[in-house]
């Protein structure tokens, strides 16, 4: 990915930048933008945050079409950040089912660190001085697709998304997949084939820098149905920025970690 | 000092015994009050809001049921001369409520069953609409055209009861025809694609699209979805259109019913005279 200077936006008072996706990178736009800016990403999503009367009006562009807010506050910034892709559809599903290309078998009592890609969204935050910070859109690079883990009387409704398996961390889209380091441990007694792995949204805990969306997760194989899924609050490399978490575990009472007992 | 408090106020019952009782009236009032908060606290998270103030109501009712029958002989009334009398009142009230009754029982019963709870889309008697309320004689219900319905909770205990919001998933199903001249693979083959494209219908359990019939005038191709339930039917009005839309779009025909009349090249038929 490269950052140029965008011509289209040659506007005195609008900082701007184009993201190129598919080429080497020197960062990720996360930010923080003064105002006003216009960023393109990937030639495909462009948003601004202008000057328009007595605030601010943000827009931003895709394919899918537009969306439009007025923002009435003073002096501020916006930074973009990746967050849990549970937004859309919004309200639908809090958990997310990764579903493994290869399927992987482990001895008894044995662990194994895989990489795995998972879907990512993107916040646009606004933060002034002396004020909450405020999420002013929430949008993705990726198209959502829903699943169901468990049986139709009582099973989730997962976000899904299907991974290769890598061994170490590969090439992506970063502006729309992260990287999964996830540790598959078999603590049963017998050998375990995992096939897939569900988190919930609670527990999401993603670190990014410039170059890199990253968090790791634990997946404890318990018999041969259940398993325990949870993620690990440390960032997988030094440096690295803990995201603002949308879905707050002391916010709606629910437990960090997840149990899978419909199989994995 | 205290000798006031032997002197009778009326009966055997002197001023002390209308202050131990004010007591214990106000005491079970506050135990009422303390247990109330506790078990509001405690089952926070474990009942929903209209049974967690159930329980509270029965169980602070309970408490000062049996605190004033405590403290009655203290101020000089016989429990057990009201039990006579109550018992030919609640003769009398049982005759003139049973139905009142019948809905009490039938709204404890269906609070330990709960085959509806509030928010949910249930059709009850007949009735199809979101339940807004559990009461313990009656549960209301919002039709979808907004109309407000008390069903007594006898009718909905006795009842059969489909409740659409009970499950996490449900499935649709839409009905396509296209000519006999069409390609029924291609036409499955798009209305797979539009599902796989569509964020809302799900992965697993896989969408099921075939031939179901060969119709009078079209071959009938079902295609059956699942979908979350809070969304299964704006899915399934926005899919339908889509479908027709993208067979229309590679030149495959919905036929409207047609009968085709052939008569033949003119001559006269061999038939009997007549039938034995």
């Amino acid at each position: 990915m490269t950052e140029k200077q965008d011509n289209s936006f040659n506007n005195l008072e609008t900082s701007s930048w184009h993201y190129q996706l598919g080429q080497s990178f020197k960062a990720l736009p996360w930010g923080p933008h003064r105002l006003p800016v216009k960023l393109t990403l990937d030639d495909a999503l462009s948003l601004s945050l202008e000057k328009s009367g007595i605030g601010y009006l943000y827009r931003r562009e895709d394919q899918s079409g537009s969306v439009e807010k007025f923002i009435q506050t003073g002096k501020g910034e916006i930074y973009l950040c990746p967050v849990e892709p549970f937004h859309q559809p919004a309200g639908i599903s809090q958990h997310l089912l990764l579903k493994f290309e290869q399927p992987v078998l482990l001895e008894p009592r044995k662990s194994v660190t895989i990489y795995l890609t998972v879907p990512l969204e993107i916040a646009v935050v606004f933060a002034g001085k002396g004020i909450d910070e405020k999420v002013l859109d929430l949008f993705s690079f990726l198209k959502p697709k829903l699943t169901l883990y468990g049986t139709v009387k009582s099973g989730l409704v997962c976000r899904h998304w299907q991974s290769s398996i890598h061994q170490s961390i590969p090439h992506l889209n970063p502006l729309a997949e992260g990287i999964l380091q996830l540790t598959i441990k078999n603590s049963g007694n017998r050998w375990a084939e995992v096939s897939q792995t569900v988190f919930s949204a609670q527990a999401m805990k993603i670190y990014y820098n410039q170059h890199l969306v990253a968090m790791q997760a634990t997946m404890k194989i318990n018999s041969e149905l259940t398993a325990e899924t949870a993620f690990i609050d440390e960032p997988l490399k030094t440096g690295m920025h803990k995201a603002p978490e949308q879905f707050s575990v002391k916010l709606l009472s629910l437990p960090g970690c997840m149990v899978m007992e419909e199989g994995y | 000092m205290f000798e006031w408090s032997g002197e009778t106020v009326y009966g055997t019952v002197t001023w002390l015994n209308l202050l131990i009782a004010g007591l214990c009236f106000f005491g079970a009032l506050l135990l009422s009050k303390l247990i109330s908060i506790q078990l509001r606290r405690s089952l926070k998270d474990k009942l929903s809001n209209e049974h967690r103030g159930m329980l509270i109501k029965i169980v602070s009712y309970s408490i000062m049921i049996i605190a004033i029958l405590w403290i009655m002989p203290m101020i000089g009334l016989e429990p057990s001369g009201l039990m006579v009398a109550g018992g030919i009142v609640a003769l009398a009230i049982g005759f003139a409520s049973q139905s009142i009754i019948g809905n009490l029982i039938s709204g404890l019963f269906l609070m330990g069953e709960r085959p509806v709870k509030v928010g949910d889309l249930v059709e009850i008697a007949g009735n199809l609409g979101t339940v807004e309320d559990i009461q313990i004689i009656s549960t209301a219900i919002r039709t979808l055209d907004g109309l407000y319905i008390r069903i007594p909770n006898e009718t909905v205990f006795t009842s059969s009861i489909t409740n659409f919001s009970a499950n996490p998933v449900r499935r649709f199903e839409l009905a396509v025809g296209i000519s006999y001249a069409d390609d029924a693979d291609k036409a499955i083959a798009i209305i797979k694609d539009l599902a796989a494209d569509h964020s809302l219908i799900l992965i697993n359990p896989p969408p099921q699209v075939f031939v179901d019939t060969l119709g009078d005038s079209s071959v009938d191709i079902i295609a059956r979805f699942w979908s979350p339930t809070s969304e299964w039917y704006s899915v399934k009005m926005e899919l339908l259109w889509q479908i027709k839309v993208a067979i229309e779009a590679e030149g495959i025909m919905i036929p409207f019913p047609q009968r085709v009349f052939w008569s033949g090249s003119g001559e006269k038929a061999d038939l009997p005279d007549s039938i034995d």
